[in-house]
């Protein structure tokens, strides 16, 4: 299984919550007003909207996505911390 | 054995290589499905032996008493060596039973969907086929290779039997499992070891790109041996180049529909349900929400839609549709050719973003014109709704908006009509709207083509009836529904027969619609019947009840009458051998389908003296073809003199009313009969000029532009031309076929030769002689006899008598028809005055 494949599904989670969230939408259309309103105002708030939209989405996206970062990470560390705990253990207990 | 290592090149495909990786395809040694197998099987065990060792390592300290802190029991402990072990055992499994679609070494876990996506750039220089093989096709060839197979190709052709998807590409050719078998049983393969037949996996690729297949797998291979290997077998099995060409189409159709379906899957999350967009960009639009029916939503939501075949016209529409300013396009097709399914389908492939960028976060629409109309009170409310709804959706700004049917929207009253359009046209010119308008070819004809500033607005794009594979195959997807809603089997060659047969009737109606319509009465009369399995048989007879014309296969009834052709003819027409046995040959070859199609059935210009039997012989083809004499219409040339007439035979356009013509009405209400034209020559050549397209098209236009078809007609075509010619030429003695050529320079002299080389068959009828006239009397007076006896009197007459009459009767100009008048003169007429002066009483006999 190549490492590469297990970083790239991940990834498309992580863009796929964003896009769930229209974190990613929000974000392409930053300066665009909301609802049409083309005042100054209305330009002007679209920007803060949108941002706090990619904020607090993005912020819910990466907490929605820590068990699959977490999982992955996990996946890839595997083998190398059972390897390390079980010569660790051994070790521990040859010498007591 | 060869070993084969290393890549080699098959072929050049787009100025791309197309190779093959023997070392990656052959790497497990003929045994990667059992190889897959044991990982499974093996990963099992070792997943319940991970989970059973973590448990034991965690579980065991607690109930000895034995607490040890997390630490020490993951470093310094029998228990955490016992829990390491279950973790790497678990580990271990997780890798064994991985997703081998997504998770592979030795191959790349790209489809040939990313490959599409990368074809035309520089970068792509070469492509390793095996890369995109799909699983059971990688281990059938690493399996047969290893094998040694000597005979790999038939052996793989037999391995991918067993799969599910080649076994439906062989159903839905109507073909039977033992039949499919066959085919492959006598397929001579000439060299059949692996290295003999690499090049079939090029072909297999690009048939697969060309399916959009995912990869390169059984169906693919099939296909493509459908095409070479096995064509000349299944033409055998009556399966036409067509069908095959209805199967690629089918498949590329229901590979789309699964690639939607995935992608729908995960993207129909993300389409916004309510009014607005995902980038908040557009306007409530309440009034639209109303009386408005929101396609994407549906499909969004659940109605997932694929119209089959339409491909050309969808990216006409969809490249209509960019134009960044006002834009609208128009969709024309019968009712039931497919125009809701195909805007439907537009909205399946904008929820799944199909569709360039600037339509996927849009919404389309249908404005339900009936139902805003129904909701007002008055015109006035009906026109501030519809003011609304496209003020509505110029706000909006991401809603493209459907009319569906147009044509009954603008049916209305003048003045409404002219308002209607100018809210159109001004919302696509003015407000920038975006509208598709639907209508069928009359509608548009009637309702919008006469006001150029609508016409002007919309690109037309037009839905024609798919054609008879296409039907086939969208008939196969609806048996698959009727089959579970009726609980009987469909078969195939049933269908064949349905698409074959339903262009026979019902005109105004178009398929696949009335196709999946026959389908269901077939359905539901099977089940009346009380059998388990739709047949060719059943759909037969339920056509030959409707058209009143036997079709399907001949019977042997059929088969006895159509032998006999000649001899029934002859029963009620005396002498004429030639002209009887042309048209008894011509109504053979028709019953046995060997007529070209899309033309008439038969075409004929009788020509010859008059009372020989031309009409006759019409009415008695009409009875052996039609079943009834009743089924011939009669149109009398003399009455189309004029050019001005020819309104009369097709109908004409009289404002907003069509006034049927007397031929067109007759043959759309009798689409199977003989059509007798009498007296052909009298007619003016402009009328003539219908002949042209009738006989070379099989159809002609009528005067509201409607379509009459006379593929199920016999056309026959009268002509006293010539009789002069073959009456000098008949005295002189000559045989019939040296009459034939002298009467055919008559016939020039007033016919053009194009127009009698349009005829199937032009028939001489010769004069007849005293002995035929003879018989002929017989006849008349048989005739009259059963009509006397039928009012209880009798007729008596002896040869010398009949005789006698023919003495007075014969004239070689007049033919039959003089003997017809002596006959009425002499007996008719003196059993009339016995009658009705008493010396002939019922019961009474009349000696001639």
């Amino acid at each position: 299984m190549r490492g590469q494949q297990v970083v790239l599904a991940t990834l498309k989670r992580i863009h796929f919550l964003l896009e769930s969230t229209d974190t990613l939408t929000m974000a392409r259309n930053l300066t665009v007003p909301l609802f049409q309103d083309n005042t100054g105002t209305g330009k002007m708030f679209a920007i803060i909207l949108r941002s706090i939209w990619v904020w607090w989405g993005g912020m819910f996206s990466l907490v929605m996505a820590i068990p699959t970062v977490v999982k992955t990470i996990l996946f890839l560390l595997l083998p190398v911390l059972v390897a390390i705990g079980l010569v660790v253990n051994l070790a521990n207990l040859i010498g007591t | 054995m060869q070993i084969l290592r290393g890549e080699t090149t098959l072929q050049t495909w787009q100025d791309i290589k197309l190779n093959l990786n023997y070392d990656r395809l052959f790497y497990y040694r003929g045994n990667l499905l059992s190889r897959v197998s044991l990982d499974q099987t093996l990963g099992t065990l070792l997943f319940v032996l991970g989970l059973g060792l973590i448990t034991v390592a965690l579980l065991l300290p607690l109930l000895s008493g034995d607490f040890l802190d997390l630490g020490d029991l993951l470093t310094n402990s029998v228990y955490g060596l016992l829990f390491w072990l279950g973790l790497g055992a678990f580990s271990y499994a997780t890798y064994l039973k991985r997703d081998r679609s997504i998770f592979s070494f030795h191959r790349t876990t790209k489809t040939l969907f990313d490959l599409q996506a990368q074809i035309g750039s520089s970068k792509l220089k070469q492509i390793t086929l095996n890369d995109y093989f799909s699983y059971s096709l990688w281990s059938a060839v690493d399996k047969l290779y290893h094998a040694n197979s000597e005979t790999f190709l038939a052996d793989l052709t037999s391995q991918m039997l067993v799969s599910k998807q080649v076994q439906d590409i062989f159903y839905r050719l109507g073909l039977k499992p033992e039949q499919t078998k066959q085919i492959v049983a006598s397929t001579k393969f000439i060299n059949t070891k692996f290295e003999a037949n690499v090049a079939l996996f090029g072909q297999a690729f690009n048939k697969a790109m060309a399916l959009g297949l995912e990869h390169i797998d059984e169906t693919a291979v099939v296909m493509c041996l459908l095409e070479s290997l096995w064509f000349d077998q299944l033409r055998q099995a009556n399966v036409q180049m067509s069908e095959i060409d209805g199967l690629n189409l089918w498949l590329k159709n229901t590979k789309r529909k699964l690639r939607y379906k995935s992608l729908w899957a995960e993207k129909s999350l993300l389409k916004p349900l309510g009014g607005m967009n995902r980038a908040y960009t557009s306007r409530y639009a309440p009034t639209l929400k109303d009386y408005g029916d929101d396609y994407t939503r549906a499909a969004a939501t659940g109605e997932f839609v694929i119209s089959a075949g339409k491909e050309d016209q969808m990216r006409e529409l969809v490249k209509v549709l960019q134009k960044d300013t006002g834009a609208a396009a128009i969709v024309l097709g019968e009712p039931g050719v497919g125009k809701s399914v195909f805007l439907r389908h537009l909205a399946t492939r904008m929820v799944v973003e199909d569709v360039p960028k600037s339509l996927r976060d849009r919404r389309l629409v249908a404005f339900e014109h009936g139902k805003a109309y129904t909701n007002s009170s008055s015109y006035e409310g009906y026109k501030r709704i519809v003011q609304d709804v496209f003020a509505e959706v110029a706000d909006t700004k991401d809603v493209l908006l459907v009319l569906d049917n147009l044509d009954q929207m603008l049916d209305v009253r003048q003045e409404y009509q002219a308002e209607l359009v100018n809210l159109i046209v001004s919302a696509v010119d003015k407000y920038h709207l975006q509208i598709i308008a639907t209508a069928s070819p009359a509608g548009y004809n009637k309702f919008i083509k006469p006001i150029p500033g609508l016409v002007s607005i919309f690109s037309v794009i037009t839905l024609l009836e798919p054609k008879p594979e296409v039907s086939l195959q969208i008939l196969i997807d609806e048996a698959d529904r009727l089959e579970h809603k009726y609980g009987i089997a469909v078969q195939v060659p049933a269908l064949k027969q349905i698409v074959q047969l339903a262009p026979k009737f019902a005109y105004e109606r178009v398929m696949p619609d009335k196709g999946v319509d026959l389908l269901e009465e077939a359905l539901l009369e099977a089940r009346d019947a009380g059998l388990n399995t739709l047949t060719e048989d059943i759909v037969n007879a339920l056509i030959s009840r409707k058209i009143g014309v036997t079709v399907g296969r001949i019977s042997e009834d059929e088969a006895q009458v159509l032998a006999k052709l000649e001899q029934r003819m002859h029963g009620r027409v005396v002498g004429q051998e030639q002209p009887i046995l042309a048209v008894a040959n011509a109504l053979r070859r028709a019953r046995a389908g060997l007529q070209k199609s899309g033309k008439p059935i038969a075409s004929f210009l009788f020509f010859g003296p008059t009372g020989v039997g031309k009409t006759e012989v019409s009415k008695t083809l009409a009875e052996a073809y039609y079943g009834d004499e009743k089924m011939m219409i009669r149109i009398d040339m003399s009455e189309y003199q004029e050019e001005s007439n020819l309104t009369r035979l097709i109908g004409e356009l009289d404002g907003d009313r069509l006034t049927g013509g007397f031929l067109t009405e007759a043959v759309r209400q009798k689409p199977f009969s003989l059509v007798l034209f009498d007296e052909i020559e009298k007619a003016n050549p402009k009328v003539l000029d219908l002949f042209l397209q009738m006989l070379d098209e099989g159809f002609i236009t009528d005067g509201g532009g409607r379509k009459i078809d006379f593929s199920n007609t016999i056309i026959i075509a009268t002509t006293n031309a010539g009789s002069r010619e073959i009456a000098s030429e008949i005295i002189k003695g000559n045989k019939y076929e040296d009459v034939y050529m002298a009467a055919q320079e008559g016939l020039k002299s007033v016919f053009r030769v194009e127009f009698l080389n349009r005829f199937s068959k032009v028939v001489m009828f010769k004069p007849l002689n005293q002995i035929e006239v003879e018989q002929i009397a017989m006849l008349m007076l048989e005739k009259l006899d059963k009509q006397l006896q039928s009012q209880g009197y009798t007729l008596e007459y002896t040869r010398e008598g009949v005789q006698n009459l023919v003495k007075i009767g014969f004239d070689p100009v007049y033919g039959a028809r003089q003997m017809q008048r002596v006959i009425q003169e002499q007996v008719e007429d003196k059993i009339a005055s016995a009658v009705v002066g008493g010396t002939l009483k019922p019961g009474g006999v009349y000696r001639l």
